[in-house]
């Protein structure tokens, strides 16, 4: 394709050349972001067994609301009465629910608003 | 555990930092971005470790990863399509006679040139003889053909030429 001569001369001097240097403090400046990364991996992985805890303790809670009524409320010291009607149940499940999403979200929402603030 | 990594990526980082780095200003053209490339080359290497699946090379692979990175961020600036404006010349230009220079004004001069040669050259050229890397191995980090890279090399190394001529005449000659 082009002349021997020409390949052998740039092989000979590459050869000789070594790569770029790096700027200074290159090393250092990487490792901060490395530990900022690694940081972040545990926060959130932190925070996925976190919410697996609460999205199994919100349905836990919804189920024995369901099923369990009477029992519950003696558990929390109101006064035990028969089964409620079905939407009325239904509707204490959804609010323990929701409130447990609630409780479990808004501080993450915060966090998460004020990270892109920050970026 | 968490020290024993930290210092296994820290010696990874200072085996292969001049190379990755290298590869990086090769594309960007630019100190400080080719160091943010290369921090993130880095990086990504590290989270996609699982990935590596042993079949070329980890030098390869890790190479193949600055050269994207650098890639993507030539086209966020918009410089991928800018071609180089100097002619190739027409004929074979013969290499320069370095023998008044020493080693390392020589070397300084090749960086030199490789800054000045349009990415895709410059890249090759670096990949092919810089590491001595094979064509199979440059057509694998770099994305393109082998006989696409047989054309760079070949328009590199006749750039390269022009660009040491001149340069020596203006070292030489004012």
């Amino acid at each position: 394709m082009d002349n021997k001569p020409t390949q052998d001369w740039l092989q000979t001097h590459m050869q000789m050349t070594d790569a770029e240097q790096v700027p200074v403090h290159f090393t250092e400046k990487l490792m901060v972001r490395w530990k900022e990364m690694e940081q972040l991996r545990k926060q959130q992985q932190r925070d996925k067994l976190l919410s697996l805890v609460f999205f199994g303790l919100a349905i836990g809670l919804s189920i024995l609301c369901m099923y369990r009524t009477p029992d519950l409320k003696a558990l929390i010291g109101g006064p035990s009465v028969l089964y409620d009607e079905e939407i009325q149940t239904l509707f204490q499940c959804l609010f323990v629910f929701v409130v447990l999403v609630l409780i479990h979200f808004i501080p993450r929402l915060r966090k998460g608003r004020q990270m892109q603030e920050v970026n | 555990m968490a020290n024993g990594q930290e210092d296994a990526f820290r010696q990874l980082v200072q085996h292969y930092q001049r190379m990755v780095y290298s590869i990086a200003l090769s594309v960007v053209k630019d100190n400080f971005i080719a160091e943010e490339v290369a921090q993130d080359a880095f990086l990504k290497a590290y989270q996609h470790i699982r990935s590596f699946d042993h079949r070329s090379a980890f030098s390869t692979w890790l190479y193949r990863i600055v050269t994207n990175e650098a890639l993507m961020r030539l086209r966020k600036m918009g410089q991928d399509k800018l071609s180089f404006t100097d002619a190739l010349p027409e004929e074979d230009v013969a290499m320069p006679d370095l023998t008044g220079l020493d080693a390392t004004e020589t070397a300084q001069l090749i960086q030199e040139g490789l800054k000045a040669l349009p990415y895709k050259e410059s890249l090759v050229l670096r990949l092919y003889y810089l590491e001595e890397t094979n064509m199979q191995a440059v057509s694998e980090i770099t994305g393109w053909t082998t006989s696409n890279i047989k054309v760079l090399l070949h328009r590199g190394r006749k750039r390269m030429a022009q660009l040491l001529h001149s340069k020596i005449q203006q070292l030489y000659h004012g």
